[in-house]
């Protein structure tokens, strides 16, 4: 009777996103540098980017879409590849991914927070002009 | 034990679809570098004839350039000069070089050469040199140089 | 004499706007190339040069104009004679003043060994610009 009431009350109430929403956090910002081979910039040689993703329950996170945003001119970017790798640990248990340049996927268990390192390579083989170059990649979580 | 487990299901059932998306962004910068070491001077020596005084001729040793280049950079050779010689030298000379390697040159020459450098890991150029004068040189210590600039 | 007295007055401004020397190692100049603004007439670069000989070396630290043939005026180095040991790097600073009307200038700075014998005298040169704030890209 009550309970009854309880449960009309509860589905008409407009949807609660608490809980069930994704946050994506990313809490150090990655920096690319020469690495031994003049041909490569890469986070490993830098900093990588650490993300941490809360507020879900086993979540699907996706990385994807790595790609160059700016680079110097005269720099031949066509002939430019660009990958991501990663590595996520939560509460028992974790996941990783060598370097791709296509969409990464995996599903994480419960837990109170999902921390992703992310690693950003640039590969050119006829090297790199002087100046500032930017990386990003897309990271989701559903 | 039902209900709750009712209750449970309708909250998660009226709540909305959890997606977040975010870009991560990387950024990085470049430097253009050259490193240039001589590991080997060079030496001249006299032709057999007198006339010729070269780094290719007997007892002669051609200079090794070591060339490490890492970006759009430009190597010059600057035209080879005599740069010193013993009193009661007349000149007259003509200061030629050649070189292999990095880059090739095979027949001697006298004026600025310039190679174009892209990336270019760590690399020899041998750099040959002769200073030739018909008339000869006097007793003494001469040096001859073309002046290598990676820019 | 006065413009070497202003030039370390204004050392410290200069190195705050000057750009990040390159990559640490074994380098002979590192940046080979740079650019940025100056709220004076008096431009600064912070350099790295390195002595990538397995033995100690002396290099000389020249400003010249941007073809590399003459000494450039109006500039100065901290440090003209380097004393490097094996595979070291060191920093210097580079100043020029830009001499109005003009409000951009280029020079170029050029490391070569002091006493290298031989038929090849081998330097490594790079160009830098200066602008004065609020003119330019």
């Amino acid at each position: 009777m009550q309970l009854r009431g309880l449960i009309a009350v509860l589905l008409l109430a407009p949807p609660v996103p608490a809980l069930a929403a994704c946050n994506v956090l990313v809490s150090t910002s990655g920096v690319l540098a020469r690495t031994g081979d003049a041909t490569v910039l890469s986070s490993e040689s830098g900093v990588p980017s650490v993300i941490v993703i809360s507020g879900f329950l086993n979540p699907s996170i996706s990385i994807s879409d790595p790609r160059l945003e700016s680079w110097p001119p005269g720099f031949d970017w066509t002939s430019a590849t660009v990958e991501a790798s990663y590595q996520a640990a939560w509460t028992l248990g974790s996941s990783s991914g060598g370097y791709s340049s296509g969409t990464q996927s995996f599903s994480a268990g419960i837990g109170l927070a999902v921390t992703v390192t992310l690693n950003n390579r640039v590969t050119a083989a006829g090297g790199f002009r002087q100046g500032n170059y930017t990386t990003k990649t897309t990271i989701s979580c559903s | 034990m039902r209900i709750p487990a009712v209750i449970a299901l309708v909250i998660c059932a009226a709540a909305g679809p959890a997606f977040a998306s975010t870009d991560v962004t990387f950024t990085g910068t470049v430097s253009d570098t050259c490193t240039l070491a001589v590991p080997t001077p060079g030496i001249m020596a006299l032709s057999t004839d007198g006339t010729i005084l070269g780094s290719d001729q007997t007892l002669g040793v051609p200079a090794t350039v070591t060339v490490l280049s890492l970006g759009g950079n430009t190597l010059t050779l600057s035209a080879p000069t005599l740069t010193s010689h013993p009193p009661g030298y007349a000149g007259g000379e003509t200061v030629q070089m050649k070189f292999s390697g990095l880059a090739s040159q095979p027949s001697y020459v006298s004026t600025q050469q310039t190679i174009a450098l892209g990336l270019i890991p760590l690399t020899d150029l041998i750099v040959n040199m002769q200073v030739v004068n018909a008339n000869g040189f006097a007793q003494g210590d001469y040096t001859a140089k073309t002046v290598l600039t990676c820019s | 004499m006065q413009l070497k007295a202003h030039m370390c007055a204004l050392l410290f401004v200069a190195a705050a706007g000057a750009a990040t020397a390159g990559a640490a190692g074994a380098q002979s100049l590192s940046p080979m190339h740079n650019s940025g603004v100056t709220p004076s007439d008096i431009k600064g670069f912070r350099l790295s040069v390195g002595n990538p000989y397995p033995r100690r070396m002396t290099f000389l630290v020249l400003p010249m104009e941007p073809g590399f043939k003459t000494a450039a005026a109006d500039a100065a180095v901290d440090f003209p004679q380097l004393t490097l040991a094996p595979n070291s790097s060191r920093q210097v600073i580079v100043t020029f003043r830009i001499e109005p009307p003009r409000t951009e200038r280029t020079i170029g700075v050029c490391v070569e060994p002091r006493d290298l014998r031989g038929t090849v005298l081998p330097r490594v040169c790079g160009t830098y610009t200066g602008r004065l704030i609020g003119v330019g890209g």
